[in-house]
C-alpha cells in the first residue's frame, strides 16, 4: 500500500487493506458465459456512449434508456435454449454433474453443477425456465432482464429468481435445504416459508425438512430478511434435536432458572420479531431489561432469539455472550449445541478458535444441522493456517462423510492439490 | 508490436500494442482477448471504485461497449490499458453521480444497500467495508476516485493523474485531501471505531 503522501494513519489504513482484500476483479460468471452476454449486447442496436464524456450525460442516458425500453418492448421474443458442456443431457431434460458440468442458457444464465448432482429443465419459456435440482449442489447465475422468471426447485423448496447468483443445494437423503446468496435476490417457499422469504446478496438460508427448522444467516441492519410467513418461521426451535452429553470445556450449569417476569412481552414475542426481520427491536428490549440480567434468567428460547438478532444485526460481542450463555446455562439442548457452530463463526471474524468450535460442534452433533458447514469450515480454516497438507485429511474425511456437501468441490481440490505436491 | 517479417503470435499471446491495432481493424478475434485480459482489471477498479453494494457485472460490459466503439480514437496503441482505466474510471465516477442522484432522489431505499454484493455473509469486516464506503459516499467523487486508484489499487500518482485527466499536483492534493476525510469520518463512524478497536487490541494481543 502507497502512504508516502499522507500521514500514516493506521485504522485508515486497514480500511484500505480490507477493502483491498474483499474486492477483487474475480466474477461469479464464468469467462465464457461473460462474454457470451458481451457478445449478445454487441449486437444489438448500441445506444449512446455520450454519457462519460460529455456534460448533461444524464439526459442523454435518459433518452437512450427510453429507447433501449421501446426496442426492447418491440422485440419478438424468443423462447431460451440451452446446451450442457462437461456433460450429457439425458430423457426429459435430466443433466448429471460430472467433472466440470455446466448448463448454458442463451439468455447468458448458467448453472455449474457439482460432481454427482442431478438436475432437471422444464418449462422453457421466453423468460425464463424451471431447473429441478433432484439431488446436490449447484451454483446458478441467472442474467438480468426485464420480465425474467426462472425457477430453481429443490425438495419442497421453491427458489423463485429474476437476475442473481447464488448456491443451492438439496439433500434427498437428509432432507435438508442450503441457498447461499451471492448478488440480487429471491424469494423462497417451502416448508416454515409459507408465503415466501426474500433473501438478499450475502444472506444464507438452511432449511431441514426433519427438524422442522428454517434459518437464516447474514444480511445487515439496513438489509434484513423481509420474511411474508403468516405464522413465526422460527429460526430455531426448542427440542429439536435430541438430548446430549454436555459439551466439553463447558462449565457444569445450575438447573435452568425459570424465565425472568418479563414486562409487556408474550413468551414467543422475540422469535416472532426475529422472523420478521426486527433485529434491533429484540436488542433494544434486552437491553433495556439489562444484558446482564436477560443472559441470567431468560428462557432457552429467548436467548436462541436474542443470539439470531444479535448475530444477524452484526452485533458480534452481544451474539458471543448470548450464545456462550446458551452454553451454560442449558448444557443439554440442542441450541446449546448448535451454538458451537455459531460461536465458530464469529470466532472466524477475530479472536481466534474457529477450529476448536467448529470441532465441538462435529463431536457434540455429527449429524446436526450444520455439521457439513462445520466440517467444511474448519477444512478450510486448517488449509489456511495449516496449509494443504495439514487439510488434506480432513478433506478426504469431509468427502467421505459429505460427498455432495457444498464443500465437496474444495475438498477435492485439496486431497487432488496434495496429492500432486512433491513428497519431502 | 511484433517485428516485421516475424510469424505472428495468437492474438491471445500479443502485447497490448497489437491488440489495440487489432480491435481498431475490427478483427473478430479480439473482442474476446481484449475481455479475457482486461475484464478482471475493469471488474476489480468498478467494484472497489462504487463499493460493496454494487453489481458491477452490467457495468464491465458498458465499459467494454464503450471501448471497442472508441478504440479507433486512441493514438498510441501502447497505452492501450491506460485507455481501458480511463473508461472505467470514467463509467465509475458516472455511476458515483448516478448513485448519488439516486439517493438524493430517494430512488433506493436506503443510502447505502440497495443490492449488497458480499463474500461472505455475516462477518464484521464487511459490515466494516460497508462502513467505510459510506464514508467514502460523502466525499466528492473526484477525491473518492483518486483515493481508490492511490491507495486501493496502488497506482501512481502520474497514473491517478492520467486516469482522472488532471495535473499531478492536482492529483496530488486530490488523494491526500480524501485520505484526510475518510480518516475523519471514520474516527466517528461508531461501528469502524469498534471495528478498528477490535483490530488493534488483536494485533497486540498477538504481539505480546
Amino acid at each position: 500500500m502507497i502512504l508516502a503522501e499522507t500521514e500514516v494513519d493506521e485504522p485508515t489504513a486497514e480500511l484500505v487493506k480490507l477493502a483491498q482484500r474483499e474486492l477483487h476483479g474475480d466474477s461469479v460468471l464464468s469467462d465464457d458465459a461473460g462474454f457470451s452476454r458481451l457478445q449478445l449486447r454487441m449486437s444489438r442496436p448500441q445506444r449512446s456512449w455520450a454519457r462519460g464524456w460529455v456534460a448533461g450525460a444524464v439526459a442523454v442516458s435518459s433518452v437512450a434508456a427510453l429507447a433501449g425500453a421501446l426496442l426492447l418492448t418491440r422485440a419478438a421474443p424468443a423462447q431460451i435454449s440451452f446446451e450442457v458442456a462437461g456433460g450429457a443431457l439425458g430423457a426429459n431434460g435430466r443433466v448429471v454433474g460430472q467433472e466440470h458440468t455446466q448448463i448454458k442458457f442463451s439468455d447468458g444464465s448458467e448453472a455449474t453443477l457439482e460432481r454427482g448432482t442431478e438436475a432437471r429443465i422444464t418449462n422453457i419459456t421466453e423468460r425464463g425456465a424451471d431447473v429441478v435440482l433432484t439431488q446436490g449442489s449447484m451454483r446458478v447465475h441467472i442474467a438480468k432482464k426485464p420480465q425474467a422468471a426462472w425457477k430453481v426447485a429443490a425438495g419442497p423448496y421453491d427458489v423463485r429468481v429474476t437476475g442473481t447468483a447464488f448456491d443451492v443445494s438439496w439433500s434427498s437423503q437428509n432432507q435438508a435445504f442450503d441457498l447461499r446468496m451471492q448478488t440480487g435476490a429471491v424469494i423462497v417457499t417451502g416448508p416454515l416459508a409459507g408465503s415466501g422469504i426474500v433473501l438478499r446478496a450475502g444472506q444464507h438460508l438452511f432449511g431441514g425438512v426433519a427438524e422442522g427448522r428454517l434459518t437464516v444467516e447474514g444480511g445487515t441492519l439496513a438489509a434484513a430478511p423481509a420474511v411474508a410467513v403468516p405464522e413465526p418461521a422460527a429460526p430455531r426451535q426448542p427440542g429439536s434435536l435430541p438430548e446430549g452429553p454436555a459439551p466439553e470445556g463447558v462449565a457444569p450449569a445450575p438447573p435452568a432458572p425459570s424465565p425472568a417476569p418479563r414486562a409487556g412481552s408474550e413468551p414467543h414475542a422475540w422469535t416472532r420479531q426475529v422472523a420478521q426481520g426486527h433485529f434491533n427491536a429484540v436488542l433494544d428490549e434486552a437491553e433495556q431489561r439489562g444484558l446482564d440480567r436477560t443472559l441470567a434468567g431468560g428462557s432457552l428460547e429467548e436467548l436462541a432469539a436474542l443470539a439470531d438478532a444479535a448475530r444477524y444485526a452484526g452485533r458480534s460481542a452481544v451474539a458471543k455472550r448470548v450464545l456462550l450463555a446458551e452454553r451454560q446455562r442449558f448444557p443439554s439442548s440442542g441450541q446449546a449445541r448448535d451454538a458451537a457452530f455459531f460461536l465458530g463463526r464469529i470466532a472466524e471474524d477475530g479472536g481466534g478458535g474457529a477450529i476448536e468450535w467448529y470441532e465441538r460442534y462435529v463431536n457434540e452433533s455429527p449429524r446436526g444441522a450444520y455439521a457439513s458447514q462445520a466440517f467444511g469450515r474448519k477444512m478450510m480454516l486448517v488449509y489456511k493456517q495449516r496449509g494443504g497438507s495439514a487439510a488434506s485429511p480432513v478433506a478426504a474425511e469431509y468427502l467421505s462423510r459429505f460427498p455432495n456437501g457444498p464443500y465437496a468441490a474444495a475438498a477435492r481440490k485439496i486431497v487432488q492439490e496434495s496429492l500432486a505436491a512433491p513428497k519431502p | 508490436m511484433a517485428a516485421p517479417g516475424a510469424a505472428s503470435p495468437p492474438l491471445s499471446a500479443a502485447d497490448d500494442a497489437t491488440l489495440a491495432v487489432a480491435l481498431i481493424e475490427k478483427n473478430t478475434a479480439a473482442p474476446r482477448v481484449a475481455w479475457t485480459r482486461f475484464s478482471p482489471l475493469v471488474r476489480r477498479i468498478l467494484r472497489r471504485s462504487l463499493g460493496p453494494q454494487h453489481d458491477v457485472e452490467d457495468i464491465v460490459q458498458d465499459v467494454f461497449l464503450c471501448l471497442f466503439e472508441r478504440v479507433h480514437t486512441l493514438r498510441d496503441p501502447v497505452a492501450l490499458k491506460a485507455f481501458v482505466i480511463a473508461i472505467t474510471v470514467r463509467t465509475a465516477r458516472y455511476e458515483i453521480r448516478r448513485a448519488r442522484v439516486r439517493r438524493w432522489v430517494g430512488l433506493s431505499r436506503t443510502a447505502e444497500l440497495p443490492d449488497l454484493r458480499v463474500v461472505n455473509a455475516d462477518t464484521s469486516s464487511q459490515h466494516a467495508l460497508i462502513h467505510f464506503y459510506r464514508t467514502l459516499n460523502r466525499i466528492n467523487e473526484r477525491d473518492r476516485t483518486a483515493f481508490i486508484l492511490r491507495f486501493i489499487e496502488g497506482m501512481e500518482a502520474a497514473e491517478v493523474a492520467a486516469a482522472l485527466d488532471v495535473s499531478v499536483p492536482t492529483a496530488r492534493r486530490c488523494f491526500t485531501r480524501a485520505w484526510d476525510r475518510v480518516t475523519f469520518y471514520a474516527q466517528r463512524d461508531p461501528f469502524l471505531v469498534d471495528y478498528l478497536g477490535k483490530l488493534e487490541a488483536t494485533s497486540s494481543e498477538e504481539e505480546s
